[in-house]
């Protein structure tokens, strides 16, 4: 039975809804623009607030709203990162959403809205439920990627509209063969008491449809074309939010699905090797990019396959989900660093080609070396949270079994090396002189010295969040 | 004893190197370095002093919890033990001499002494380091600023060089990393320690896994260790990267590299692969030396036998570092179950790769002070150096022949130990190694002839340098040139001050 003081648990996600419809009206009888970020950011902040509170005094899972909603740590703290890192996108992203977008207040009311069915997308506990927050969380997000400006925008806008609702299908498509088979769509009362062919179809096309969704190869395609022509905040939301939204629904269903004994022998194969596809044409195709957004875009291809490695230990032992939680998070706090500071250099260069970094350390030193530690911790070089994730994910595969994919995955992350350093070589080695075209704002550096310090902290000691992540994995 | 003097000695040459943030004044930032180096030698000098060789085992231990997560478990654990006492000895030694030999370094000051703390800092950590995690994090931090040494301030074709370096390392790390991983998928393995310290209740994974049936055979992590290593050693035929990091890097990066980060692969030979697969189940060390012997063997000899092809000196002294290194490797081999029949040659391997370091360490620093002097290292255009720079050309004949292994310097020690440790078991690759030393006269007297003595070769129209201009290093040029020759004459004559220390180290590795 559903009682009004449910509504208790989705504070945080009210507070963003009306905080969205404010800035959407406070547009009408204002014209200051520092008032629209402002309400923006503090309604952000309230809701961070009332989740961390929330995390803090937790008592209890509580399944809410007819069992299709669950309130658990997990959801706290999935919900925690992405409202903070989504507050540091606004905040650092002032300047540009300022000066380069043209309907600022549709902007942020609809980034919040997306945020809200991000939250949603983590509660859910129902395919219902899960399909209209995935809905709500990327429909948004098409028209944000229209607001650009550059000659792509478009083009990117159109072609996520159309792979988003694609994978939609195949996605429904799945829950169908799922819901055919155990004749329920709420993930609770779903137990896979055997193997039926049915179930493995059905939830591979589920898994087709999230894997849309989180750039996994070979349906990443809309990945470069789609960061090309978008606004930079979207992109940095892009791939950070989106993927900490997509990663943490991948954790629910698969861990839920597969709380029975039963080995789903094919299924792992099956995901190891869209695994292990999508890190090698990740990386494969980064090396011959030549602009910056599209690199970062195929080397956001082969993070997720590297994240898909947790989800695959995922299905054998429920607690390897904490490494790919661990890894998302410290990816998304890396990414953010790394476009802050681009979006910085792109500023300061006016062009997103490699060849504009050339010699770019001589000139401005400090986000030179922000940017250093962003493509250091991507790389998974040691003391930073990317070298810490590897380890977690690759040590979940390797306790499970799946060494192969481990090395894989190492083997991987070596040639990643090759463009990474690639890019430092460009920064910091190169005699040529930058070309500076204009000028930027201090914001970007200040929130992306931020993330930095919680790269390097979380590299040398990740117990600060790991145990706390153990922890909220367990009660799933 | 002295609470955290370990940790204090690693993080302090990092701590300066923050410091030097602050500072702007090039003569400053040269000082500071020199100083920060002097006092982490001072560190490492006064753990290697006061290490109890009476009490053994490992002291000056760190313990803090640091990764308690169910999917992987690892503290951080330093100290020092008989084995690694005089190898941070031998780094802080050698990273004074690299600051001291780069004062008059003009690109970019600060950044390359920042770089250089820093990689003092990894390679003090991998010697200390006692968690295998923790080990590898260091392993593998020693990259970054490597790749930027070698990339900005090298010569030639530096970035082909640094790439080549840092790719070849992180492929050998790949495979340390899966094997780390590997080692823990086993229910048995509960830490990631790398020895068992009774003192303070922890068991180390050589008691952990032995006996047990791992979940990944244990050939197959030996052997991942095992190519991480040989990347490192390097070992034939993974050394390509090595001539080309040794030539284009600077001289105190070539020190730095040649004396002590390849110390770290034999370091990590004896600690773990000789440590942890003593005991295991279905594959231990002691029946496959035939394979290691002879990839030791073929080292040396083709390793001498390119180094005589050379005519670029550091090229040489890189090659001629294949060959030396194969001797550790082929002391290394030479072990079986007892104890005492294994003394001989591991402790000499142990030895090898002290005074390797320092040897090349003297060789690569004269080397820097003729190429600052003449601009070429090509041995045709160089002769009758002696003449005009006779204190240079006096260290480079000393490091030439403590090369070579004349008695009364410290390569003839190693190199006599090993072999008298390896004959007992290995006869052939004994005597096939030692023609190994021959060609190491042929090519040392050979190089020193033609660069040192005989006449001036450079062409009359060639304006590469003014033989008759030449002038002798500066007081303060060989200050650590003379450094770095007590130790070799000093283990020449008396070489019981690091073989009982190896000893130690050794006997508490092979149980």
């Amino acid at each position: 039975m559903m009682e009004y003081s449910e509504l208790i648990y989705i504070l945080s996600p009210i507070i963003l809804v009306f905080t969205s419809l404010f800035v959407l009206m406070i547009d009408f009888f204002t014209s200051r623009k520092s008032i629209i970020l402002f309400s923006a950011l503090t309604g952000l902040v309230i809701s961070a607030m009332v989740s961390i509170l929330q995390f803090i005094s937790f008592e209890a899972n509580q399944s809410i709203f007819f069992d299709t909603l669950v309130f658990d740590k997990f959801y706290l703290f999935s919900a925690i990162s992405l409202i903070l890192i989504t507050s540091a996108i606004l905040l650092a992203f002032y300047d540009y959403i300022v000066n380069q977008i043209s309907f600022r207040s549709e902007f942020i009311s609809l980034l919040l809205l997306s945020l809200v069915g991000s939250l949603f997308v983590i509660m859910a506990t129902d395919f219902i439920t899960i399909y209209l927050s995935l809905e709500l969380s990327s429909l948004p997000i098409i028209a944000l990627i229209a607001f650009g400006r550059g000659k792509f925008s478009l083009e990117a806008a159109f072609k996520y509209l159309i792979l988003a609702s694609f994978s939609t299908g195949i996605f429904l498509t799945g829950v169908v063969y799922i819901y055919g088979v155990t004749g329920s769509l709420s993930l609770n009362n779903i137990i896979l008491s055997e193997i039926n062919p049915a179930i493995i179809l059905g939830l591979v096309f589920l898994f087709i449809g999230l894997a849309f969704k989180l750039s996994i190869a070979p349906w990443h395609m809309w990945t470069p074309d789609t960061y090309q022509g978008s606004p930079m905040p979207i992109v940095t939301y892009l791939s950070t939010g989106s993927k900490v939204a997509g990663f943490a629904l991948s954790i629910r269903i698969f861990s839920e699905i597969f709380s029975s004994n039963i080995s789903f022998t094919n299924l792992i194969i099956f995901l190891s090797i869209i695994s292990f596809a999508s890190m090698t044409v990740g990386n494969l195709g980064a090396i011959l990019q030549k602009d910056l957004k599209r690199l970062f875009a195929y080397s956001t291809v082969a993070h997720a396959g590297y994240m898909l490695v947790g989800i695959i230990a995922l299905i054998s032992t429920k607690s390897s989900g904490s490494t790919t939680l661990f890894y998302v998070v410290g990816y998304a706090v890396t990414n953010l660093s790394v476009f802050l500071s681009l979006q910085h250099i792109i500023n300061l260069s006016k062009s997103t080609s490699i060849e504009s970094l050339n010699g770019l350390f001589k000139s401005h030193p400090l986000v030179s070396i922000i940017f250093a530690f962003g493509i250091l911790s991507l790389l998974g070089i040691p003391a930073t949270v990317g070298f810490m994730g590897k380890v977690l994910v690759f040590s979940a595969a390797v306790n499970n079994g799946l060494i192969i994919l481990a090395i894989a995955g190492v083997i991987n992350s070596f040639i990643s090396a090759y463009y990474y350093l690639g890019l430092l070589r460009n920064i910091f080695v190169s005699s040529e002189k930058f070309v500076q075209k204009g000028n930027s704002n201090n914001t970007y550096t200040l929130v992306a010295f931020i993330s930095t310090i919680l790269v390097l902290v979380l590299g040398v000691y990740p117990d600060l969040i790991l145990s706390s992540i153990d922890n909220v994995i367990a009660e799933l | 004893m002295i609470n955290y003097l370990v940790t204090i000695t690693i993080f302090f040459p990092a701590l300066t190197a923050i410091f030097l943030l602050l500072l702007n004044d090039k003569n400053k930032i040269v000082f500071t370095s020199i100083f920060s180096s002097v006092i982490t030698f001072v560190f490492s000098l006064f753990l290697f002093l006061t290490y109890d060789k009476n009490l053994g085992g490992i002291q000056y231990i760190d313990h803090f919890k640091w990764i308690d997560s169910i999917n992987i478990k690892s503290s951080y654990l330093v100290g020092i033990d008989g084995f690694s006492a005089p190898l941070v000895l031998l780094t802080g030694l050698l990273s004074l001499v690299a600051c001291m030999a780069s004062w008059r370094i003009e690109k970019r000051v600060k950044e390359y002494f920042i770089w250089i703390l820093l990689l003092e800092t990894s390679v003090l950590g991998v010697f200390t380091s006692l968690d295998l995690l923790l080990f590898f994090v260091f392993f593998e931090f020693e990259l970054i600023p490597m790749y930027m040494l070698i990339s900005i301030w090298g010569s030639g074709r530096k970035e082909y060089s640094a790439t080549k370096f840092v790719i070849f390392t992180l492929a050998g790390g790949a495979f340390m990393l899966i094997a780390i991983l590997a080692l823990f998928s086993s229910a048995s393995v509960t830490n990631l320690s790398m020895v068992s310290i009774p003192e303070i209740g922890i068991l180390g994974i050589p008691e952990l896994i032995a006996g047990q049936k791992l979940v990944i055979p244990a050939s197959i992590i030996f052997i991942f260790f095992f190519i991480a290593f040989a990347v490192k050693l390097p070992l034939w035929p993974l050394h390509n990267w090595l001539p080309d990091a040794h030539t284009d890097a600077p001289t105190a990066v070539s020190i730095m590299l040649a004396g002590v980060l390849l110390k770290m692969a034999g370091y990590g030979l004896f600690r773990i692969n000789l440590g942890f697969f003593q005991e295991t189940l279905g594959f231990q060390i002691f029946d496959y030396t035939n394979l290691l012997v002879l990839l030791g063997t073929i080292s040396i000899i083709y390793g001498a036998i390119v180094t005589l092809r050379q005519t670029d000196l550091k090229r040489l002294i890189a090659y001629s570092s294949i060959s030396h290194m194969g001797y550790v490797l082929l002391g290394f081999s030479a072990m079986t179950n007892d104890q005492n029949y294994s003394y001989y040659s591991l402790n000499g391997s142990a030895m090898q790769m002290f005074t390797h370091g320092t040897i090349t360490g003297l060789s690569f620093l004269t080397v820097g002070l003729i190429y600052d002097r003449t601009h070429t290292r090509d041995i045709n255009k160089l002769g009758a150096l002696t003449r005009k720079m006779p204190m240079v050309a006096l260290f480079f004949m000393i490091s030439g022949l403590a090369s070579l292994g004349l008695p009364g310097f410290s390569g003839f020690v190693s190199e006599i130990m090993i072999f008298l440790g390896t004959y007992k078991i290995f006869p052939v690759y004994t005597i096939i190694s030692a023609f190994g030393v021959v060609l190491a006269a042929a090519y040392i007297l050979w190089m020193t002839q033609r660069a040192l003595f005989g006449e001036n070769k450079l062409k009359s129209d060639d304006k590469t340098y003014d033989f008759n201009s030449l002038k002798d290093a500066s007081m303060f040029d060989l200050l650590p040139a003379f450094i770095i020759t007590i130790p070799i004459i000093l283990i020449g004559i008396w070489p019981n001050i690091f073989i009982d220390f190896f000893d130690l180290g050794i006997k508490e590795i092979i149980r």
